[in-house]
């Protein structure tokens, strides 16, 4: 079933859009990556569907859904979780009060629970402010934080932006992972081979267009693909 | 609520906010020849709401009287009315209004010093007499054009006032409390010259600065010289405020202050207890004089209460009276500076002695060119930079209201 | 005994800009903007003590508590009507329309109360004298309610969902809208713990002055100085700092004067500035 569906979605800030007509889906279960070049408006498309950019125009709906006449607010509760490119936890809050302002409800203490096992390193530091923790550490909080609210979508922005390569190569495995918690995931990548290996689609974004589209495998192999986005280090 | 002052007269000025009074009079005066503009830039609100509104209205009342009278030297007057809040800012913005919208010739009944030395530069510029209650000494130096009268007795005359006190009543160990005001610090710089030269010791002296909330260590220091008695030189304000905290650190030395800083609405928010025998000053009006018992009558018409309420209005009396007198004496008067001139030959000390307007237009019909105008407020008789002696009256606070002692004369 | 007699108050001092200072710093923390018209929200919590003791006959308790609901509703107002419509611009406008916000207080308390001044009605008592060591009674109350006051805050901020959701709020806007906290029910609650802080911080600096105007607008800038020195954006900090600014102030006076003691906390706060620009308490932010 389609999850996330986006139809001629434009994004902008001032006067000019920064997305300007990108179609892109998500179905469930699945691991989509959004590559391009910097400045292409990934960020500016993944804030679109949070609601929290100040221009957002065309059809957007999720899970059958409208989405565009709802506020940023009511995506938690509608199962999308996201974890920004920077920023991506409340520095000044500890790690067990980051995890429990996305839970309510009754089985948020069990939910924590599962979280701290799933994360150990976390549950050794949850008095520990997060501004304090280490930038791997701090990604497995923002990771951890996404999950709490049990989504259906997760939307992540270059989680592996601020990591070196071994910490890059774990946060991967633990995108991976996610498929067996039956989520799915729209993720943002600069490393965007790692990504792909991991992905079962990709989108390439270039100047607010969607340049290039398909399964994971063919963007990989695509000789121009590799060329242009995928560079020839790494 | 612990204030003496009055909700709906203050309701009804603010609602008039700033605009002008007038006196009603104007149509009649167009008609009889010149007229003659005064300002009346005074406390309506603010530290001195209690003084403004008798002093404005004194002034009023004798526009009017005047002019049913026939004026004077040919002119009639026309009051313009403001309020300054008590505040300098303010009250230079009324003057400014006076001078410029209304085209005033004279500013009187002015309060403060901070509010007589905000007005002065503009009044000097545009040539405008200012007469005011203010006592800072620099007021006498920025009267550079000679158009400032001082009505209220200069910092000097307060020091030797406050000497004689604290003398009088056998007090060995003074400290002064000076607010950092050009007139407090005048107070008492003076007071420790006079004290100086008499004992050859130097007290003790604290500033402070206004709008602390908290004056514990200024005290505790004033303390510390362990003095036997407490010279105040501030406002209201910051006089509650530190007769509060001095009570409160347990002082029992005598506090002596200005009436303009113990007020009677201090004693009513502190109570009777925290002000008992404060000695308090004031300058007092000439109350035996035959202008004082004219003066009483017009204020009873201007105010319906007794004269002796409002000595800043007696002052306001005398001010219309040297103006009228100033322009009975020298009719083509059109500038500040001529009718500077006028007022010094009018004032005295020199000349035929007179009680009132009426007294002396008979004295300049008979062909008099030097009168001695001798006022409800005092001799008024202005030196060179404007200043004038004065009377001084001494009181005890006793169970909440000031109980007279005595009387000082300033002799220089 | 002389300078633990200035040390106290200092104290005093600092827990009276400490309410201010936390006002500051909490509206800066969490609307983003830096609220000038803190001081006069003070001054309106005072005069509202004042007309209560005047209508109920001189409960200062009454007064207080009165008081909080009162300037608690009136900051709810000047957010509802004001703030809340300027929160998707610039801090910039925010901070002008505070100012104008200032002035319309002060203008509408001098027209229905005038400038003539107005006393709290309270118990003065003379100092408890410890072997030289003075404590006023008054000032004790003056502690005791100033610390009732952090307390009050910070258990709301650090003990309450709600509390936690201000925090969010402060440190990420935009995470915290994705994480389902609405603003409104936030604001709501800053707003109303601003008027609760300005009804005790303006009845403290009311029994310790005398009520007029201009007493809460008198005390901005050091309020403002101490909410910079604890690190602008952090409440904790702000009072930490408004307390060591009151001591440092006083304990100063026997070598710069009493003239100067204002001026002297102005020095310390430059210093700080040149020497830690995010204040004594403060970070920079990671952007990263
Ligand atoms: N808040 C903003 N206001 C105005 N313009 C913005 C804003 N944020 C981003 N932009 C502009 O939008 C364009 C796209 O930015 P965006 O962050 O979406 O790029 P990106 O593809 O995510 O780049 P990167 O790979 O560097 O993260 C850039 O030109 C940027 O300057
Ligand atoms: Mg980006």
């Amino acid at each position: 079933m389609r999850l996330l569906e986006l139809k001629e979605l434009r994004v902008g800030y001032g006067e000019v859009d920064i997305v300007r007509g990108i179609d892109l889906h998500v179905e469930e279960n699945e691991i989509v990556t959004i590559a391009g070049t910097n400045g292409a408006g990934k960020s500016t498309l993944v804030k679109g569907v949070m609601g929290l950019a100040p221009r957002t125009s065309g059809q957007m709906t999720f899970a059958g859904q409208d989405l565009l006449s709802r506020s940023a607010e009511d995506r938690r509760s509608l199962g999308i979780s996201y974890v920004p490119q920077v920023a991506n936890v409340f520095p000044s809050l500890s790690v067990s009060e980051n995890l429990s302002i996305m839970g309510r409800g009754q089985n948020a203490k069990s939910r924590m629970d599962e979280m701290f096992s799933m994360f150990p390193a976390l549950g050794r530091r949850k008095r520990t402010q997060a501004r304090a923790l280490s930038g791997g550490e701090r990604q497995q909080l923002a990771f951890a934080r996404a999950l709490m609210s049990q989504p259906k979508l997760i939307v992540l922005d270059e989680p592996t932006a601020a990591l070196s390569p071994a910490l890059s190569t774990q946060v991967f495995e633990q995108v991976k992972q996610l498929l067996s918690m039956d989520v799915a995931v729209l993720m943002i990548e600069q490393r965007a081979r790692q990504s792909l290996k991991i992905s079962h689609r990709g989108y390439i974004l270039d100047s607010g267009k969607v340049a290039m589209v398909g399964p994971a495998e063919q963007l990989l192999a695509d000789p121009e693909m590799e060329e242009l986005y995928l560079g020839v280090h790494e | 609520m612990k204030n003496q002052g009055d909700v709906s007269r203050r309701a009804v000025l603010a609602g008039i906010g700033s605009t002008a009074l007038l006196t009603g009079l104007s149509g009649r005066a167009q008609a009889a020849g010149n007229v003659f503009r005064i300002g009346a830039p005074n406390t309506i609100t603010g530290a001195a709401g209690v003084f403004g509104t008798g002093v404005q209205n004194t002034i009023i009342e004798m526009a009017k009287r005047l002019n049913a009278a026939g004026g004077a030297g040919g002119h009639t007057f026309e009051v313009f009315a403001e309020d300054t809040q008590t505040l300098p800012e303010p009250a230079l913005l009324a003057a400014r209004k006076l001078i410029e919208v209304n085209e005033v010739k004279a500013l009187l009944g002015v309060y403060s010093s901070p509010e007589a030395l905000a007005i002065i530069p503009a009044s000097n510029a545009a040539d405008v007499v200012l007469m005011h209650t203010g006592a800072a000494p620099k007021l006498a130096a920025d009267n550079t054009e000679g158009l400032g009268f001082q009505f209220y007795p200069s910092s000097q005359s307060i020091g030797f006032v406050l000497n004689q006190i604290v003398t009088k009543e056998g007090y060995e160990r003074p400290v002064t409390l000076t607010l950092t005001n050009d007139a407090s610090i005048g107070n008492s710089t003076s007071f420790h010259k006079y004290w100086a030269e008499q004992t050859g010791s130097e007290p003790e002296d604290i500033r402070y600065q206004p709008n602390q909330p908290n004056y514990r260590s200024e005290l505790q220091q004033a303390l510390l010289a362990n003095p036997d008695v407490i010279i105040l030189n501030g406002y209201e304000p910051d006089a509650t405020i530190i007769m509060k905290q001095l009570y409160e650190l347990g002082n029992t030395a005598r506090v002596i202050a200005p009436e303009f800083a113990v007020t009677t609405r201090l004693i009513e928010a502190l109570g009777p207890e925290l002000v008992e025998d404060t000695i308090v000053y004031r300058f007092v009006p000439n109350s035996d004089s035959a202008a004082y018992t004219l003066f009483d009558e017009v204020y009873q018409a201007a105010m319906d209460a007794p004269g002796s309420a409002n000595t800043y209005a007696a002052i306001a009396y005398d001010e219309m009276n040297l103006v009228a007198l100033a322009l009975e004496l020298d009719p083509a008067i059109s500038t500040g500076a001529e009718l500077a001139d006028a007022i010094h030959k009018v004032c005295g000390p020199d000349g035929e002695p007179c009680n009132s307007f009426a007294e002396g237009k008979e004295l300049i019909a008979g062909g008099a060119t030097v009168l001695n105008y001798l006022g409800a407020s005092g001799p008024c008789d202005f030196d060179d930079q404007g200043r004038t002696p004065g009377n001084f009256g001494v009181s005890e606070v006793k169970s909440g209201e000031y109980v007279f002692a005595y009387g000082i004369v300033f002799e220089d | 005994m002389f300078y633990a007699n200035l040390a106290m108050s200092g104290l005093v001092q600092g827990l009276l800009l400490a309410t201010l200072a936390l006002s500051v710093s909490l509206c800066f923390s969490v609307a983003k903007f830096t609220n000038a018209a803190t001081g006069d929200f003070m001054t309106v919590g005072a005069y509202v003590v004042v007309a209560i003791q005047a209508v109920t006959g001189g409960s200062l308790m009454l007064g207080v508590l009165g008081s909080c609901i009162v300037t608690a509703l009136i900051s709810l107002l000047a957010y509802w009507l004001l703030f809340r419509h300027l929160a998707h611009v610039s801090p910039i406008m925010s901070l002008v329309a505070s100012v104008g916000l200032a002035l319309f207080l002060r203008s509408v308390l001098s027209l229905f109360a005038g400038h003539e001044q107005y006393a709290i009605d309270y118990p003065i008592a003379r100092a408890i004298n410890f072997h030289g060591f003075l404590i006023v009674p008054i000032d004790l109350w003056v502690a005791l309610a100033s610390v009732a006051l952090l307390a009050l805050v910070f258990a709301v901020l650090y003990l309450t969902p709600i509390g936690l959701q201000v925090r969010a709020l402060a440190d990420n806007r935009d995470l915290a809208r994705a994480a389902g906290i609405r603003s409104r029910g936030v604001m709501i609650v800053l707003w109303s713990l601003i008027g609760i802080v300005s009804a005790v911080g303006g009845t403290i600096i009311g029994i310790k002055t005398v009520v007029i105007p201009d007493i809460g607008w008198n005390l901005l800038l050091p309020g403002f100085a101490a909410a910079i020195l604890g690190g602008l954006g952090n409440p904790l900090g702000a009072v930490i700092a408004a307390i060591l600014l009151g001591i440092c102030q006083e304990l100063s006076t026997p070598m710069v004067g009493f003239v100067y003691k204002t001026i002297f906390s102005f020095a310390v706060l430059i210093a700080v500035l040149i020497w830690k620009p995010e204040g004594l308490f403060g970070r920079v932010e990671q952007v990263r």
